[in-house]
């Protein structure tokens, strides 16, 4: 039946080959690794295209990801601004009437937006860096916040960036005003500020839970707190995290 | 060399997709294998080389003793070549036996993996007996 004399010929020295393999089973096993180390490195610039090519395609995805993302966020930002032209409106014409009682315009405290460059963590000190400084018109003593509170206040300041100290920090100290009575407070490196006296009191002033700490300001009342009790000591509680990603620095107050 | 291209390709493959995907080369490879050998009367060398090779990596993948197959298998398929091949049967009836018969080897092999197939399962796998007929068409256009 085998009618070509190369087939037989293959087929016994494969027949020995196998007997081989099945006598010395070493010689298989190795056979079996070496098969698999050419199957591996004939894999390789196959593997190695098929990641660039994984990589463009999530690239791609990415980017079409990011585009939505931009539209939506247009669409949002012009709601926004429409909102800021009515709220425009409204404090023009507040102006105006402020204008006929007072005889000029009320001055409106004005803030400027900055982000965090550096230190965000706040893992060494309590410490922060904003991207602005002097050339933006920030001073040392300006208060930051966060849209509703107080964050912190500029320590240094160089022509481009500034050092925040938080609310939180040891070094941080502030009189503030809780019910028409001046206190100082401190930062105690928690979430939390501790009193250090009553200003100018005499008598001994009780202080109750949730009350409002309010920083008076020259044109704003800026909001620091709330009183509560830690082993029934009063202290200002501040955010357990510090929101850093919508910072405001009041730079007239 | 279409073949030895298959070869290489599920050589190069396997491993790297999923759990159906390995399965469907093994199958391809055992079809291939039988193609070579049971595709004509004589056999001639370039064909028996190819279904050493590809006998070879299934036995490699599978982790079965090296050459078994081209030992036991190449005397019961000389003869089962030299009945279908003797039958002036249609092209798609031989491919249809091979791919019978690879699916009993398959089936041998993993019976599990047989048994649990879904359905959409089973049509990847009757795109190698689509593979197959057109191979045999081809292969008998080439001859006449």
């Amino acid at each position: 039946m085998i009618n070509n004399k190369k087939v037989f010929l293959v087929y016994i020295v494969f027949f020995f080959v196998f007997l081989t393999f099945f006598l010395f089973p070493k010689y298989g096993n190795n056979t079996k690794l070496y098969s698999y180390y050419i199957k591996e490195k004939l894999e390789t610039p196959f593997i190695f295209i098929s990641f660039k090519i994984n990589n463009f395609y999530s690239f791609f995805q990415s980017n079409k990801v990011h585009l939505k993302n931009i539209a939506e966020l247009k669409k949002e930002n012009e709601y926004l601004n429409n909102i800021n032209k009515y709220l425009e409106t409204i404090t023009s014409k507040y102006s105006d009437q402020y204008k006929i009682f007072h005889e000029n315009y009320p001055t409106i405290p004005i803030t400027i937006g900055v982000s965090v460059i550096g230190d965000r963590n706040l893992l060494l000190n309590k410490n922060f860096i904003i991207n602005k400084g002097k050339q933006s018109g920030i001073d040392i003593g300006n208060y930051v916040l966060d849209g509703i509170n107080v964050v912190g206040r500029i320590k240094s300041v160089t022509n481009n960036n500034a050092e925040v100290v938080t609310v939180i920090s040891n070094d941080y100290g502030d009189e503030v005003v809780i019910n028409n009575q001046s206190f100082i407070v401190t930062g105690t490196n928690n979430n939390y500020l501790s009193f250090l006296r009553q200003k100018n009191a005499i008598e001994e002033i009780i202080l109750k839970k949730n009350q409002k700490v309010i920083i008076k300001n020259e044109l704003v009342n800026l909001t620091l707190g709330r009183v509560d009790f830690i082993d029934k000591q009063p202290v200002v509680i501040a955010p357990k995290n510090l929101n850093l990603d919508n910072l405001r620095v009041l730079i007239n107050g | 060399m279409v073949r030895i291209f298959l070869v290489i390709f599920c050589f190069l493959s396997y491993g790297n997709f999923n759990y159906l995907v390995d399965n469907l080369l093994i199958f391809s490879l055992i079809n291939i294998g039988f193609y070579s050998f049971l595709k004509e009367k004589k056999l001639d060398l370039f064909d028996f080389i190819i279904f050493i090779l590809s006998t070879y990596l299934v036995e490699l993948f599978l982790g079965l003793p090296l050459f078994i197959s081209v030992v036991t298998f190449s005397l019961p398929l000389l003869a089962l070549s030299y009945i279908i091949n003797n039958f002036s049967v249609h092209y798609s009836i031989n491919s249809i036996f091979i791919f019978i018969l690879s699916l009993l080897i398959f089936y041998f092999l993993y019976p599990e993996v047989v048994m649990t197939l879904k359905i959409k399962d089973y049509l990847l796998y009757f795109l190698v007996l689509i593979f197959l007929s057109i191979g045999l068409r081809l292969d008998g256009k080439e001859q006449s």
